[in-house]
């Protein structure tokens, strides 16, 4: 952009020169004067609209509270509903509450919700009465995304800046803090016993840490950075990577890698496990069954144009893989044939993880619509509207 | 095809990928990326600057001339009309210098989108960024950037400190560029005035945008603007633009720094007396067709613009000679 003042500079220190107290009609220069102030004018409107920064949506996935739906109806705010009747229960908080999206899926437990959201607040809610109620909520100072794992009384709460706050569920007060680098911590954790495996967005490695000390108990560094999150089944930790290649870390063995199958695109959704063969899906539109002893590919699905961030899903005997766009595909799940496919586009993109009970699926857009998709009727779907001005 | 589709398939997503493959190749360096990027775009835009800067030049050389119409001529539509023979005696074309604009402008409103989604601050845009790459394994292996260069966090806006160094450089810029001029330009009240005001205004709009923008976006500016100044500097000279004078004036007084005198140019050659200029002043100084004419005729008598001077008065006098050869034909 160095050219501007350089045209702004050439017209008038040149062309203005016609311009003196004897010309009463001034070259084209002062005309171009004119158009020169409007277009910076117009240019520093641009940039400030162009300033704007985007912000974000959120994709918390849908969960299950009591047989209702707790889904992210707005920016900062969670609605319980009915998923039969549509009749929305409560929303909490009642106010929108602007940039405190959430990407952490809640965690439901007994009768205590809790929330992580970017902005780094962590909230717990008692629902046990109706109307939720606030029981503490503490804040973190840095933005939370993957979601955060409870263990017993205490709930570990990735950040991405790194840390791993450890909040006392009773109190709300951090314990303590586990700071493992500056690394980006998205993918939501797996814990098994008292070890607690992470992987980052930044370096690329995947750490298992022993809780409640923190203290290190192996790190894996393999090839590529990590957004997913981790599947643990078994002695076999599941890391989805960018490096476009889902790897297979040995738990017990300081996380030695028992195989990576190499995809087409990014895994970015979590994998799912199921009779020995591992579901995993790319960004790239591809969906893999590989052997979860081997690490050979079962088989695999390509569906065009398609990008899948949510986690696929077993419901009635199928594979649903979500695509972001909103179509959904149910796969067969030894053969991977299509069974049925629906088209259940609405405003914006599906990154959230689907949530199925019983032979439903629920899925969240990041224009915070929630979608219920029927797969005993053929994916036949329709919204369910969560906030009564909606 | 929407016009939004061709700017993201023919510019947007292009830049995304060239970004994306020069962050991996400068050790996975988005700043040094866009550092690089500054380089070579304003290295395939040579050609087009260089041509800026003649014409630049070239209008610098040409303002005795120009002086000399403003008192010959008062009537506006005479003068419009001598100083547009003027500018195409001498090969000069006043829009010329907006080709580079033209092509520079999109450019930076495209990395501008560019650094915001490869940089985005929000973890949606690494899931938008996805289908925007190309299907290289080199280019998606390279997700996900380092947005930190120097400390910076180039997604980031609000930069200060980038803010300060991009209107300060472009102060700079404005500053040769006015001084230069300004030195062979008579100027009256108003146009130093307006002159004046650019010179302070620019800087500040450009540097609350830069602060406003990616900080990705300000180091580009920045990194742009110091390579127009060094080839400024370079191909047409600072003009009577001094160090010094960036000293307020009451410390340069307490330091007993001068000036040099208003209209010493500096990085070329002083300029000579115009023969077409001398004609002129040697006519009786009003507006007749007979002065016209003979100046016409002093021109072509002598087979060349008497009137150029400096390093490019060889080739836009052989150019000067060409158009009148097809004047006579």
């Amino acid at each position: 952009m160095r050219l501007l003042p350089s045209m702004f500079h050439v017209k008038h220190s040149t062309l203005a020169t016609t311009s003196d107290a004897r010309s009463p009609r001034p070259m084209f220069h002062v005309k171009h004067r004119g158009v020169l102030v409007s277009a910076l004018a117009v240019f520093a409107l641009l940039g400030s609209a162009c300033a704007t920064i985007q912000s974000p949506e959120g994709w918390a996935a849908p969960v299950e509270l009591d047989g209702e739906v707790l889904a992210q109806s707005n920016k900062g705010q969670v609605t319980l509903v009915d998923p039969a009747t549509g009749q929305v229960a409560w929303t909490y908080p009642e106010d929108d509450s602007g940039d405190r999206t959430f990407y952490a899926t809640p965690i439901v437990d007994g009768s205590s919700v809790y929330l992580a959201d970017y902005s780094g607040r962590v909230t717990r809610l008692n629902v046990g009465s109706g109307d939720p109620t606030q029981a503490w909520a503490t804040e973190l100072d840095a933005p939370v995304v993957a979601t955060p794992v409870l263990d017993g009384g205490r709930l570990y709460v990735p950040t991405s800046e790194g840390r791993i706050a450890i909040i006392d569920v009773a109190e709300g007060s951090v314990v303590e803090t586990i700071q493992t680098s500056d690394r980006r911590i998205w993918g939501a954790p797996a814990l098994q016993g008292s070890t607690i495996y992470l992987g980052d967005l930044d370096n690329g490695a995947t750490v298992a840490l022993s809780t409640p000390s923190g203290d290190l108990v192996w790190e894996q560094s393999i090839s590529g950075p990590t957004a997913a999150d981790l599947a643990l089944d078994g002695d076999l930790l599941l890391v989805g990577a960018f490096d476009q290649h889902l790897h297979a870390l040995e738990v017990a063995n300081n996380g030695n890698e028992r195989w990576a199958f190499e995809g087409d695109g990014w895994f970015l959704a979590r994998p799912i496990v199921q009779s020995g063969v591992v579901y995993a899906a790319t960004m790239n539109g591809f969906v893999y069954a590989i052997d979860r002893a081997s690490g050979s590919e079962v088989w695999s699905f390509e569906a065009e144009d398609a990008e899948f961030r949510a986690a696929p899903v077993l419901v009635g005997g199928n594979l649903v893989a979500v695509a972001r766009d909103g179509r959904v595909f149910a796969l067969n799940l030894s053969s991977g044939a299509v069974a049925w496919e629906q088209d259940a586009t609405t405003d914006g993109n599906v990154n959230a993880n689907p949530l199925v009970i019983d032979n439903e699926i629920y899925l969240v857009t990041s224009q915070h619509d929630l979608v219920r998709v029927d797969a005993s009727r053929g994916g036949a779907f329709q919204n369910v509207p969560l906030a009564a001005d909606r | 095809m929407p016009i939004g589709a061709i700017w993201q398939t023919v510019l947007e997503t292009p830049l995304i990928n060239i970004m994306v493959a020069l962050s991996a190749l400068a050790f996975g360096s988005y700043g040094l990326a866009i550092l690089i990027f500054t380089v070579i775009s304003r290295a395939l835009m040579f050609p087009l600057t260089l041509r800026m800067l003649h014409s630049m030049r070239a209008l610098q050389d040409i303002q005795p001339q120009m002086a000399e119409i403003q008192k010959k001529y008062s009537d506006p539509k005479r003068r419009n009309q001598e100083v547009m023979k003027l500018y195409k005696e001498a090969g000069v074309n006043p829009l010329g210098c907006i080709g580079p604009q033209l092509i520079q402008f999109p450019i930076f409103i495209a990395l501008y989108q560019v650094i915001r989604i490869t940089l985005g601050d929000n973890p949606e845009s690494i899931l938008n960024l996805s289908g925007r790459l190309y299907d290289v394994e080199f280019i998606q292996n390279a997700v996900p950037l380092s947005p930190t260069f120097l400390g910076i966090d180039m997604g980031a806006s609000g930069n200060i400190l980038l803010a300060v160094l991009t209107g300060a450089a472009m102060w700079l810029q404005q500053r040769i560029s006015m001084g230069r001029t300004a030195a062979a330009a008579t100027q009256n009240a108003q146009q130093a005035q307006m002159n004046q005001m650019m010179l302070w205004m620019m800087p500040v709009v450009f540097a609350w945008i830069v602060f406003a923008s990616p900080a990705g976006v300000g180091l580009y500016w920045f990194a742009s603007t110091a390579i127009g100044i060094i080839l400024q500097w370079i191909f047409v000279g600072p003009g009577d633009f001094t160090w010094s004078s960036v000293v307020p004036a009451p410390l340069r007084a307490s330091l007993g720094i001068t000036l040099p005198e208003p209209g010493t140019r500096r990085g070329s050659r002083p300029p000579r007396p115009a023969k077409a200029q001398t004609d002129a002043a040697n006519g009786s100084g009003t507006e007749s067709e007979s002065s016209d004419d003979e100046s016409n005729r002093s021109e072509r008598s002598d087979g060349r613009r008497g009137n150029r001077q400096g390093s490019g008065g060889t080739r836009s006098s052989s150019r000067s000679g060409r158009r009148r050869r097809r004047h006579r034909g």
